[in-house]
């Protein structure tokens, strides 16, 4: 009977880990902006979460809390490595795993935006989170998550545009 | 560009980005991090336990002395570990929950009894089977220069038939064939893996 729960546990989750895996890894990365890294954070955040499984199965928006472990490990990976030296662009990857196809320039946009804007899209595009649940997930008030929501969209209407602009011939 | 349109660009943007790790390797993890977070609470029970013991041998006449199992570390207390010989050859090692520390003890155990072994424990940052020194036969291969089901049968199981506990296990010396010994790894809840590695100094001792 045990035995059937477990299983019965390690289906759900892996239904959820199925269904929400790359929506989590597109959120974490839009506000990490290293698909390496944010790759590690996810994968860490969902081993917690089944660690957890029975609590996280019955949160409300089990996908946020995955994001926002993944968001925790971040800063706490952050404080645990400020001291080392930053090696700029020296080291870095000559092109991403096979798995990673982004459209380089569009994400640029998006990276551009201060990192507050970037995790408040991210949630709202990628989890369909309302402004309830981001503002939870992200610990601040309703209304400051539709001022950055209003000023990111805002400007990556703007850079949207300019981008579009470039590449028409016309 | 309306709002919609924005969002639909972004979405695009991101959406050739797909998360590889598999799922077993997530619940692996999860899996470990659950028993790391037991771990305090069973230290703390197996504290009262043995606060407990002791106590009751200092108030009881007589009963301060467990007599130790044959082939046991041979302490006083309560060995982690057992290893009995048997007059067929076969070595019997029980374990004792919640894991065992003296992993050289039991190693230099099973080499007096002429047994090429190592014993290592499995920590978070030592995955299994990654044991310096060592060069473990990770599959059973029939062919050249692999072992066969078989042969790891006859050196853990001899003529034992169906499964072995969770927390002891046969070695049987006779079985092993010149060159190789094998390797005992240990978790920290004392179930452990078997496995048949190339005998070496660096390895086995021999």
């Amino acid at each position: 009977m045990r035995r059937q729960g477990v299983s019965q546990e390690q289906a759900d989750f892996a239904e959820f880990y199925a269904g929400s895996r790359d929506d989590c890894l597109r959120t974490v990365l839009a506000a990490v902006r290293d698909v390496d890294k944010a790759q590690d954070l996810v994968a860490e955040a969902f081993a917690r979460a089944w660690a957890s499984w029975r609590k996280v199965s019955r949160h409300p928006a089990p996908r946020a809390w995955v994001v926002r472990t993944a968001l925790n490990l971040s800063v706490s990976s952050w404080r645990r490595h400020r001291r080392e030296l930053p090696l700029m662009d020296h080291d870095a990857p000559a092109c991403g795993p096979a798995s990673v196809r982004v459209d380089t320039e569009l994400t640029a946009v998006l990276q551009r935006l201060p990192a507050r804007q970037r995790q408040v899209v991210a949630l709202r595009i990628f989890l369909d989170l309302d402004t309830a649940q981001t503002a939870e997930v992200l610990g601040i008030a309703p209304g400051t998550v539709t001022a950055h929501l209003a000023r990111a969209v805002a400007a990556l209407r703007t850079e949207f545009a300019a981008y579009a602009g470039e590449g028409d011939p016309s | 560009m309306n709002d919609p349109d924005v969002i639909s660009d972004v979405k695009a943007s991101y959406a050739g980005i797909h998360m590889d790790v598999p799922l077993d390797v997530i619940v692996r993890r999860g899996r470990r991090l659950r028993a790391q977070r037991r771990l305090p609470g069973v230290a703390v029970a197996a504290g009262i336990v043995a606060a407990l013991a002791v106590a009751v041998a200092a108030v009881v006449p007589g009963s301060g002395r467990a007599t130790a199992p044959a082939g046991s570390t041979g302490t006083g207390r309560q060995a982690a570990w057992t290893v009995v010989s048997q007059p067929n050859g076969g070595v019997r090692v029980a374990l004792r929950w919640p894991g065992i520390r003296d992993v050289a003890g039991l190693q230099d155990r099973l080499r007096a009894d002429g047994i090429p072994a190592r014993v290592a424990r499995i920590g978070y940052l030592r995955p299994p089977l990654n044991v310096p020194g060592c060069q473990v036969f990770r599959d059973w291969s029939a062919g050249p220069g692999g072992i066969s089901y078989t042969r790891w049968r006859k050196i853990f199981y001899g003529p034992h038939t169906g499964q072995q506990s969770n927390h002891a296990f046969w070695v049987y010396r006779s079985a092993i064939p010149r060159g190789l010994g094998v390797l005992v790894d240990i978790y920290y809840d004392g179930t452990f893996g078997l496995y048949v590695v190339k005998a070496s100094p660096q390895c086995t001792g021999t």
